[in-house]
């Protein structure tokens, strides 16, 4: 075959590779994962279109998209797990009358089928929070929303299989705030400790911390033994809100002591959603007098959400109902923070913030050690009998999960 | 004006004459360098090869002097977002006309055209404008028979425009001059081609 013939049949060839496969197969070959997700996957997918009125402090942004599966409860507390997230630099748009806009277009494949929420949040580029992928305080945040087939009113719930296909189509719109960033954390007054002599129904009362906010709407559940002993709700329900938010819940169907998880996620006017989960206990055999013990502290899972890495050096200080008791530095470990109170003394008859013999355990964590705290928790210090052994002065374990640390508005 | 069109389509026939009067397809590949923009700036790791070395496809008709080229670039998803505001691969497609010239084993070219952008399955999505203004382009090279590689410079504008603004800028005043040098090396996208002449 000489060279002429060649060249032709390569030529022939060539175009015929091009005109058959098609522009979408030619891609598909350069990124496979388009092509399994579009077509041999057949998954369920989800885009939202994401557009944001930035404000004037807010430098080159990206737009973030998390999809949160709600129906997993695993053997961990958490009723929530996060399924995928993707931050995109957003594509910038200008209205007729010169403002600029922001608009993405998020997709995710192959979701497995189940129940989620979809958040939208602005992720900064500059700042303490700068890239780390999840929606911070000072980030305005919305959830997702779509319109399930002959519905007009669209939903933030989002299902896989549904009556639509496999394919949701979701639009979120944010508007950045301006100046100081709001305080979401919010207030909760109610009892956390109970003894299972004395079960009652509780009232909790939830608050904002900024009085510029009001509550849009609050959602509760309560996990904890069941009556055959394994794990799960016991209690749910969502309420109104207003300035204010009050749900009750009846411990006196509980039967078994140990510790409960309380799930709170409430909706503040502005759109943000906060949560926050309380460990609730309940106890067979509370210390009825006063006891000395030392509380280990175990934080975990410090990079996922304080962004703080394995071998980084972090300044920590802790107290009991407000009143600070002790401070230190120590050595990020196993991705973990650990370290031991002073002696303290549990007194069940004392009153406390929560009306209950409580001590409230507050810590609060300066990861980057500019001198000011980024984070704080607290957990209330129900000490039972069990907790502690032998005669002398003892050691009551405590887990804290890094999620449940909120931004310190108080530095 | 009229002179400098008179001398323009005097050079063309000049050309035109002392150029052996064949015409020729060309079928080719290129990779383009990019400068991606790193989605987290305190990563570990950078963006990925696919993001700064674009793959290219090229297909060419020269007849004499004259010149028509397309070249469909593949798009991380990344850059496609940044053009259209979906997160999906695509082309980008340079569709072009010029000249080409041959000195022995040197080729070199110039194009001017315009610019399409190919969201992968676009026909599910609204809101792609495929239009994505002009382009210029250059390049310098060496044929070894039936193949040949060559260098070239791209460069996009978001309007004719635009890039009649750029270029008249080096007629204009010193800052104005700079101003177009400074838009033309910042935007200036190197590609290395291989192709092949039939």
């Amino acid at each position: 075959m000489n060279m002429k013939k060649t060249k032709l049949l390569g030529f022939i060839a060539i175009l015929v590779v091009l005109t058959l496969s098609g522009c979408d197969a030619i891609l598909e070959t350069f990124y496979p994962d388009f092509g399994e997700n579009f077509g041999g996957g057949g998954g369920n997918n989800i885009r939202v279109f994401v557009e944001v009125i930035p404000g004037n402090d807010t430098v080159d942004p990206q737009i973030g998209v998390m999809v949160v599966r709600e129906d997993l409860v695993e053997d961990n507390q958490q009723t929530d797990e996060i399924h995928e997230v993707q931050t995109v630099w957003p594509f910038w748009n200008w209205d007729e009358d010169g403002n600029l806009f922001l608009t993405a277009n998020v997709e995710f494949f192959n979701i497995p089928d189940g129940e989620y929420h979809v958040v939208a949040w602005l992720e900064r580029t500059t700042g303490d929070n700068a890239y780390n992928g999840f929606p911070d305080f000072d980030e305005p945040q919305r959830d997702a929303q779509w319109y399930p087939p002959g519905e007009t009113d669209p939903t933030n719930f989002f299902e896989f299989p549904n009556e639509g296909g496999n394919f949701i189509e979701a639009e979120a719109f944010l508007e950045v705030f301006e100046g100081a960033a709001a305080d979401h954390n919010f207030n909760m007054t109610g009892e956390l400790i109970l003894n299972i002599g004395a079960l009652h129904t509780v009232d909790y009362v939830v608050s904002p911390v900024d009085t510029n906010l009001t509550i849009a709407e609050l959602w509760f559940s309560l996990w904890g033994p069941t009556s055959d002993g394994s794990w799960g709700e016991v209690a749910f329900g969502d309420v109104p809100g207003g300035d204010t938010a009050s749900f009750s819940i009846d411990y006196s169907n509980q039967t078994q002591e140990g510790y409960y998880w309380l799930d709170v996620s409430v909706q503040f006017s502005d759109g943000w959603s906060e949560y926050r989960g309380s460990e609730i206990r309940i106890l067979s055999n509370e210390a009825t007098a006063s006891l000395d013990y030392y509380a280990n502290v175990v934080i975990y899972d410090v990079l996922w959400w304080l962004d703080i890495s394995e071998g980084e050096t972090v300044d920590y200080k802790w107290g009991i109902n407000s009143n600070e008791r002790g401070r230190g530095e120590l050595t990020v470990v196993n991705d973990e923070i650990v370290f031991s109170t002073t002696l303290l003394d549990y007194n069940p008859t004392a009153v406390t913030r929560y009306t209950d013999g409580v001590d409230m355990l507050g810590i609060k964590i300066d990861g980057d050690r500019d001198g000011e705290w980024d984070y704080y928790t607290e957990k209330p210090l129900g000490v039972s009998t069990g907790d502690l052994w032998g005669t002398g002065n003892d050691t009551v374990s405590l887990w804290f999960w890094s999620g449940d640390f909120r931004h310190s508005f108080r530095p | 004006m009229r002179k400098s069109v008179l001398i323009t389509a005097l050079l063309v026939l000049g050309l035109v004459a002392a150029t052996p009067v064949f015409a020729e397809i060309e079928l080719g590949i290129s990779g383009t360098l990019s400068q991606p923009k790193d989605n987290d700036q305190n990563a570990e790791f950078g963006p990925e090869l696919s993001e700064w070395l674009i793959p290219g496809f090229h297909v060419g008709y020269s007849w004499a002097i004259f010149y028509a080229s397309w070249d469909a670039m593949v798009l991380p998803p990344d850059i496609i977002n940044d053009f259209t505001g979906f997160h999906r691969p695509g082309f980008l497609n340079l569709i072009g006309a010029g000249i080409r010239l041959r000195f022995g084993p040197v080729v070199t070219y110039a194009t001017v055209g315009t610019n399409n952008i190919y969201v992968y399955r676009q026909s599910e999505l609204g809101g792609v404008d495929p239009e994505l203004g002009a382009n210029v382009r250059a390049g310098l090279g060496l044929t070894f028979g039936f193949w040949g590689v060559n260098l070239s410079g791209t460069m996009l504008f978001s309007s004719f425009e635009r890039l009649a603004r750029t270029f008249q800028g080096f007629a204009g005043t010193p800052a104005e001059q700079q101003a177009a040098w400074d838009t033309i090396s910042d935007g200036l996208k190197p590609a290395l081609n291989l192709t092949l002449y039939f």
